[in-house]
């Protein structure tokens, strides 16, 4: 008589430890799943962040090339002005001089933001490019890193519940192992089995929560 | 019950749960046939999600490399032989004047860009953006638009697969518990058959509910997709009408098309049909676009129609999300602004500030610069006070965009005075984050009297100004090639001074101006805004509005006009 309620708890906890081993393996499962998406969605903001960057690059130097083209233009002008010369070739100087400041000033406001043109008449390219940048940012997620390390994460929780599925799974041994057992050893098989059961529950909540 | 009698319902027993065993058996087959089938069409959408982001990337960097070129390299250099033709012509030299334009003709014939397909020579500017279309947005637009709808049907089916999965695992169970009632006597072998069998009932119901999912998953409805990425094409050339047609055919085919229902509405705003961008943007809303753009374009779209508590619930969508988003908060001051509301108003003013200052130290405490639309949005909110002080005045002018006066509700004197102190405000903040990264101090600056507009019409041999002769109402005639401003100040002279000219309502920040010269050694001095030194261009007739910046504080304002 008791050795049938034995084997009918011991059968409980069999069919106890069988189900946790299946929420473990679906956590796992989700886990993995998870981190697939985030290594997904890691990528493509990976590719946004990169196009983003190459063409702030070429905007930006596109300005640069103008900016570059503006300042030959405005110092062939300068140059231009030279008070020793005669009047004559002052004259005809003048009309360059007038053509060529023309010509910068048409570069200036059409194929170049001039306020990135410094106190000192550079082209602050940096700063040009640290705005756009900052706009894209704004307006497209462009941060991979998040994504990279969920993922990094659920790859994490999902190796940590794979190693509980083998707790487990000597729990479910030594289980029925107690359960063919008939000497008084049974006991102890079944003792080490709950307490297998416990760590797998234990690792269930740790790789959970912790994880 | 004897002993054979026992020995028979255990048999019976275990043929009965031999069979179920089988039968689960079965079922675990099918589901396992259907998890694979999901987990195949997931993986494949998003391979092809993640092929066509990569062909979208290549198609718009080729394209900008390719427009880089058109329009910097070959465009530019057109222009400025272009210039040089004027200067020729202005100078007298009709021999240069052909030569420049064969130059010019050679140069044409190197880019598409400059071709019958984009350019009028006789208009001198080419058509950018049906360029930028036929070569790489209309396509990059498609290919993004296949990424997402793949994305989406990977997801959808990756979730069903991932509930299969469970299904498996639960069957696998089933078999379990029904494996060990066998080994059991007794009432507690039916605990485990009813438990299994409780299982398997859930994953058969389970299973139906997976069918469905896989029946009904999301579709990439590419003849929607084309619709849509043509109607992106052809609002980007201006082409609302055909857009529109383009968007309503997206829709068709697809109900639930928030992008295209966004894409209409944005069409119908810029034709200025506000109620139907309203309804439109409310559909993008309800069918799932309900993102910072939508929200942000709807509450501002409230605005202008009136339908101030709404804007305001619209903006306000998007704050409790994103607080940083400064166009949207300053919607939201500005909208409570014309319902009369000064205190909330001051309110959203006061955040829009603080979270201004926080991005930029932010940015400058990580060795960065913050978004350029920072200076574009916060001069814009300055832009739409004068807009709103523009209709209270019942002064609207060709390019303002407010709430009419009859829609502003409250005291409006007041909410005319308060629009001036925070356009003020906000002009200073932003002329003292952009250059000195800090929000402006109190302390004395120099007072300025009104600005005297005019012509510089002598000068001694040091370049100092002999002669001013101040046109009296600030108008000019067209082909005035520059104009001149004389001040007079008293007070401290500044360290930095900064000009800014708004034409017709707009900054040209090719005149902007930023100055760190000594003025301390006269209190009467001259600036001149033009072309003067050029005989290539004149001022464009319009309204100038010449705003003076000493140290931050903006000291002095002015207006001229150049006439038509």
């Amino acid at each position: 008589m008791e050795n049938n309620r034995f084997k009918s708890n011991t059968a409980v906890l069999v069919a106890f430890v069988t189900v946790l081993g299946a929420i473990v393996a679906c956590m796992a499962t989700s886990a993995s799943s998870s981190a697939a998406n985030a290594d997904f969605d890691g990528l493509n903001s990976a590719i946004r962040s990169q196009k983003a960057e190459i063409i702030n690059e070429i905007i930006a130097y596109q300005h640069y090339r103008a900016f570059t083209s503006y300042s030959r233009y405005l110092e062939l002008g300068n140059l231009l002005y030279d008070p020793s010369v005669d009047q004559k070739t002052s004259l005809a100087n003048g009309v360059i001089q007038r053509e060529v400041w023309g010509v910068a000033s048409g570069i200036k406001s059409t194929f170049f933001e001039s306020r990135y043109i410094t106190a000192d008449g550079s082209y602050d390219l940096q700063r040009e490019l640290d705005e756009a940048l900052a706009e894209d940012s704004q307006n497209e997620d462009l941060n991979s890193d998040p994504y990279f390390a969920k993922s990094d994460q659920m790859h994490r929780r999902s190796s940590f519940l794979t190693a509980d599925m083998i707790v487990l799974a000597v729990s479910f041994w030594f289980l029925q192992l107690a359960q063919v057992t008939e000497k008084r050893i049974k006991y102890f098989w079944i003792t080490i089995g709950i307490l297998l059961g416990l760590a797998g529950i234990m690792g269930m909540l740790i790789g959970r929560y912790l994880i | 019950m004897n002993t054979e009698q026992q020995k028979n319902n255990d048999d019976r027993f275990d043929k009965m749960i031999t069979m179920m065993i089988a039968s689960v058996a079965i079922w675990v087959a099918i589901t396992l046939y259907f998890q694979n089938y999901a987990s195949n069409i997931s993986d494949q959408a998003r391979r092809r999600a993640q092929e066509n982001a990569v062909a979208s990337t290549k198609r718009e960097l080729n394209g900008t490399i390719q427009f880089s070129y058109q329009w910097q390299g070959a465009f530019q250099t057109w222009r400025e032989v272009g210039l040089q033709i004027t200067a020729a012509d202005q100078s007298g030299d009709t021999a240069a004047v052909e030569r420049y334009k064969r130059l010019q003709e050679r140069i044409a014939a190197l880019s598409e860009l400059l071709g019958p397909g984009y350019f009028d020579p006789a208009v001198g500017w080419p058509d950018t953006n049906k360029y930028e279309s036929d070569t790489y947005l209309v396509e990059s637009t498609r290919l993004n638009e296949i990424y997402f709808a793949e994305s989406e049907l990977g997801q959808a089916t990756d979730e069903t697969a991932d509930s299969l999965v469970v299904q498996i695992t639960l069957l696998t169970v089933a078999l379990s518990l029904y494996g060990l009632s066998t080994t059991l006597k007794g009432g507690v072998r039916w605990l485990f058959v009813i438990l299994g069998s409780g299982i398997v009932g859930l994953c058969m119901v389970w299973l139906s509910w997976s069918m469905l999912e896989l029946l009904i998953r999301p579709e990439v409805n590419t003849a929607a997709i084309d619709a849509y990425s043509e109607g992106v094409g052809l609002s980007h050339q201006l082409k609302f009408d055909e857009a529109i047609a383009k968007f309503d055919f997206a829709i068709a085919e697809k109900s639930n098309y928030g992008k295209a229902y966004y894409g209409r509405g944005f069409a119908y705003y810029d034709k200025n049909d506000i109620p139907t961008a309203i309804k439109n943007f409310e559909l993008a809303r309800e069918a799932g676009l309900d993102d910072t753009s939508t929200n942000w374009n709807l509450g501002w779209a409230y605005y202008i129609n009136g339908q101030f508590q709404a804007g305001i619930e619209a903006d306000e969508r998007v704050m409790t999300v994103d607080p940083r988003v400064l166009g949207v908060r300053m919607n939201e001051a500005i909208t409570y602004l014309a319902m009369g509301d000064l205190a909330n108003s001051q309110q959203q003013y006061d955040l829009l500030i603080q979270e201004a200052e926080r991005q930029v130290n932010e940015a400058h405490s990580n060795n960065a610069q913050p978004s350029a639309s920072l200076w574009f949005f916060m001069d814009a909110g300055a832009v739409d006070l004068q807009n709103l002080i523009d209709q209270l005045d019942n002064n609207p002018k060709s390019w303002t965009i407010a709430p009419s006066a009859d829609m502003i509700g409250g005291e409006h004197l007041a909410i005319r005075e308060f629009a001036y102190q925070q356009m003020l405000r906000l002009k200073e903040i932003t002329v003292a984050l952009e250059y000195t990264g800090q929000l402006p101090i109190a302390q004395e600056v120099m007072q300025v009297q009104p600005f005297a507009f005019g012509q510089i019409t002598g000068t001694d041999e040091q370049g100092l100004v002999t002669n001013f002769e101040v046109s009296p109402n600030g108008r000019f005639p067209f082909q005035t090639e520059s104009v001149s401003v004389e001040f007079n100040y008293s007070g401290p002279p500044p360290q930095q001074v900064v000009w800014k000219v708004y034409v017709n309502g707009v900054e040209d920040q090719s005149l902007r101006i930023v100055s760190n010269a000594d003025i301390s050694t006269g209190s009467k001095w001259y600036r001149t805004f033009g072309y003067d030194y050029t005989n290539v261009f004149v001022l464009a007739s319009g309204e100038y509005v010449v705003e003076l910046y000493a140290d931050s504080k903006l000291v002095q304002t002015g207006t001229f006009f150049i006439d038509e």
